[in-house]
């Protein structure tokens, strides 16, 4: 009897998939960009204002895609996350996990394969929030034209391609912790500390005062900045963070292969 | 019952990933200063504006509650609470809990309470720690006013624990209750200062728990009784009616 | 009828769920003090039975009484008096031996000194003295029951309800269990009802026994005498004769 291949693996793990979470993320996306589009233009103008001063953007557009990138990360870093609690953590604490690497397959095989449905439905979510966003800048002309539909379609695969990377880099953790809501814990920070640049920008610009790099490099509203760039710079961060996402969950697997399974 | 709870609190409190949130919220507490030390002139006017003081104390408050605690109050009582029930069942520790004369319906109660009254320390105690390390750090810092203002925000911290909980026996899944608490929240969060930015809002927008636990901001320079009170009495009923909604649905689980 | 003198008395008792039936039209009744035998294979409905005697299901048919009190009505004054160790269960691997003892002790509303003292003494009984403040993630298959047993226990229950309490344990540790259930009816009344399809550990325990097989009954007796009246000299003859029989 050979061994399945990790392809036929990943096919399996992906057909047997609870798909409510990609769904919920699918719909939540779409919705939110809608609400964000239809009443944050009904706030005061001076709240406008503060958001557009805070992260440096030149208008209402700038203001209503910073929000709308919000959801993008918040959606696909959250519906990965929930998906990637079950790859090895959920399964160890319901004491599957042995049964399930009793069976002749890698154990890094076992880790890749059960993150693909994980990754997948982070990515499809964000992709699908990330066109929601470039679309709602398109129907939307009379915001302001401080950012484009590429641009905003591009930012939004940026923070998708980012929340893969995050997603597949906490599995790192997961291997070795054995409570899973510990874990649930770790991802909520990471995710956090990932936004913790913008209220920097918000509240103490002086940080970033010279070192406009700096800014370029951790805020999320520097996306908007550099609108042509991230037309371009959105698609290939999202080509480049698979094989990096993947080399992570390779990673893990490897971790766990050393480890004991239980 | 009161042992059960106190025993469960306690076991809760060793876990570490209660001495996780507490480090964060260490860190929080050390960290707001630092961010506050020098805000621009745009900020302090937006929020002068808002809350009609131009007082820094204001402005501190207003991003330890946004900034921090109501981010705290997003993320902390989904990790402490979105597992209630759910978690004894999928290990099967509830095979042998439901046997005992105490319905699952009281078991939730006392589930629920515990994850509370952990959330509820966790929250007292970066408070107390707070005002002890800002007055050295924030102008004009009133320990006073803060103890009161986040007293309020703790009945919001509670209520978020105890939704969080019913909405774990409502979904019956963990990951599912995790991810539908995260999003429910989130928006919440997003959503519970728009009635002091947008005055036109402020009735509709007390429908918001978390709104109702911030509220104490537009009345920083004369908190007393009849502020906080009505809030805290709408958040304790609130949070009374999740749990037996929590209860009653969790009678209907099997073990 | 009822029969009230017995410590558990099932009267046709049925449990459905959906099209397919777990229990059909059992009775049989247990008395004081007894340890019955409850066999029968792999999901032949033992332990939905059980788990409807606690109230954990209910039943669609039928009717029984555990003491003496109806276990639809009174769920929760049979779990004060009962025992249970289910067939598959974990312990919360966070807590020591001794705090989830503790820990099942407030659930009966017992004084909280009482039950300190009740789970030294189990402690004590069961070996656990040096593992008792251990966190029970690393305990072995054998602790674990140890454990599963004390806390089924820690109310001094009347009667004790046990699933498959044997299975994956090495010849040691059964051995022990069985002297231990033996002593517990011997010196203190308990009435045990001892489900399992290790049919050498029923034929060791029980005076009297209950078979089931696919959802239903097919006999209840004192084993001595369905030995007689199958003319078969062991526990597994006089199992698969039953069974046979009943296909036929």
């Amino acid at each position: 009897m050979s061994i399945p291949t990790l392809s036929a693996l990943a096919a399996a793990e992906w057909r047997h998939a609870p798909r409510r979470a990609l769904l919920l993320g699918a719909v939540a996306g779409p919705i939110m960009i809608a609400l964000t589009h239809l009443v944050l233009p009904l706030f005061p103008a001076r709240v406008i204002d503060f958001m557009r001063r805070g992260f440096i953007l030149d208008d209402l557009a700038g203001v209503l895609v910073l929000n709308d990138l919000m959801a993008v990360y918040f959606l696909a870093f959250f519906i990965g996350l929930a998906g990637s609690l079950g790859v090895v953590l959920m399964a160890r604490e319901e004491h599957r996990l042995e049964i399930l690497l009793a069976k002749p397959i890698r154990p890094g095989d076992f880790v890749a394969a059960r993150c693909v449905p994980a990754l997948a439905g982070a990515g499809i979510v964000g992709v699908a929030t990330a066109v929601a966003c470039g679309l709602a800048v398109a129907v939307h002309p009379d915001i302001g034209d401080s950012v484009s539909s590429a641009g905003t379609l591009g930012a939004g695969l940026f923070l998708t391609a980012l929340a893969l990377v995050l997603v597949a880099g906490m599995q790192l953790l997961f291997v070795r912790l054995r409570d899973p809501f510990l874990g649930l814990l770790l991802a909520c920070f990471a995710w956090l500390a990932t936004c913790i640049p913008a209220a920097v920008l918000l509240y103490r610009p002086d940080v970033f005062q010279g070192r406009p790099r700096l800014a370029d490099a951790l805020v999320m509203s520097s996306l908007l900045w550099h609108d042509a760039t991230t037309s371009w710079l959105g698609p290939l961060a999202l080509v480049l963070a698979l094989p990096l996402a993947w080399l992570l969950v390779r990673a893990a697997g490897a971790l766990l292969a050393r480890a004991d399974a239980l | 019952m009161m042992r059960l709870l106190w025993l469960d609190y306690r076991a809760a409190m060793r876990e570490r990933k209660t001495w996780l949130a507490g480090a964060m919220l260490v860190y929080a507490v050390l960290s707001i200063p630092v961010v506050l030390a020098q805000p621009p002139p745009h900020v302090r006017e937006a929020i002068a504006a808002w809350f009609h003081d131009a007082d820094p104390f204001v402005v501190f408050m207003f991003v330890w509650i946004d900034l921090a605690m109501n981010k705290a109050i997003a993320f902390l009582p989904v990790v402490l609470a979105s597992t209630v029930l759910l978690r004894e069942r999928d290990t099967g520790v509830l095979a042998i809990l439901a046997a005992k004369p105490l319905s699952l319906a009281r078991y939730f109660v006392v589930r629920t309470g515990s994850a509370c009254a952990v959330m509820a320390t966790l929250h007292v105690g970066s408070q107390l720690l707070g005002a002890l390390w800002f007055p050295g750090q924030v102008e004009n810092f009133r320990p006073g006013v803060f103890l009161a203002a986040m007293s309020l925000h703790l009945f919001a911290a509670v209520c978020a624990t105890a939704c969080a909980a019913t909405l774990a026996v409502a979904t019956g899944r963990r990951g599912a209750s995790a991810l539908l608490s995260l999003m429910i929240f989130g928006i919440l969060v997003g959503m519970a200062l728009v009635g002091f930015y947008q005055p036109a809002w402020q009735t509709a927008t007390l429908a918001n728990p978390f709104t109702l636990g911030a509220l104490s901001l537009g009345h920083l320079g004369a908190l007393g009784p009849g502020v906080l009170l009505p809030p805290m009495l709408a958040l304790t009923a609130l949070t009374v009616i999740t749990i037996a909604a929590g209860a009653r649905l969790a009678g209907r689980m099997e073990a | 009828m009822s029969d009230t003198t017995a410590a558990i008395d099932v009267r046709r008792l049925g449990k459905r769920f959906g099209a397919v039936t777990a229990v059909d039209d059992v009775s049989f009744s247990v008395e004081p003090g007894e340890i019955f035998g409850f066999m029968g294979h792999n999901g032949a409905g033992k332990t939905t039975t059980l788990r409807m005697l606690l109230g954990l299901t209910k039943p669609t048919s039928g009717a029984a009484t555990v003491l003496g009190r109806d276990i639809v009505r009174d769920t929760l004054d049979v779990r004060r008096q009962a025992g249970y160790l289910p067939a598959n269960y974990a312990l919360p691997p966070d807590m020591t031996a001794r705090e989830f003892l503790r820990y099942v002790g407030a659930m009966f509303a017992l004084p909280p000194r009482l039950v300190d003292a009740r789970a030294d003494e189990l402690i004590a009984r069961f070996g656990l003295g040096a593992a008792a403040d251990r966190k029970l993630r690393g305990f072995s298959t054998g602790m674990t029951q140890k454990v599963g047993l004390a806390q089924a226990l820690i109310n001094e229950p009347s009667v004790l309800l046990l699933d498959e309490p044997t299975s994956g344990l090495d010849p040691l540790g059964r051995h022990e269990l069985l002297e231990h259930l033996r002593a517990l009816a011997r010196d203190r009344g308990v009435t045990v009802v001892f489900s399992s399809h290790i049919l050498s550990d029923v034929e060791t325990l029980c005076r009297r026994v209950a078979v089931m097989h696919h959802a239903r009954l097919i006999a209840c007796g004192e084993l001595a005498a369905l030995r007689r009246e199958y003319a078969v000299a062991s526990m597994d003859e006089l199992y698969l004769a039953l069974v046979r029989r009943h296909a036929a």
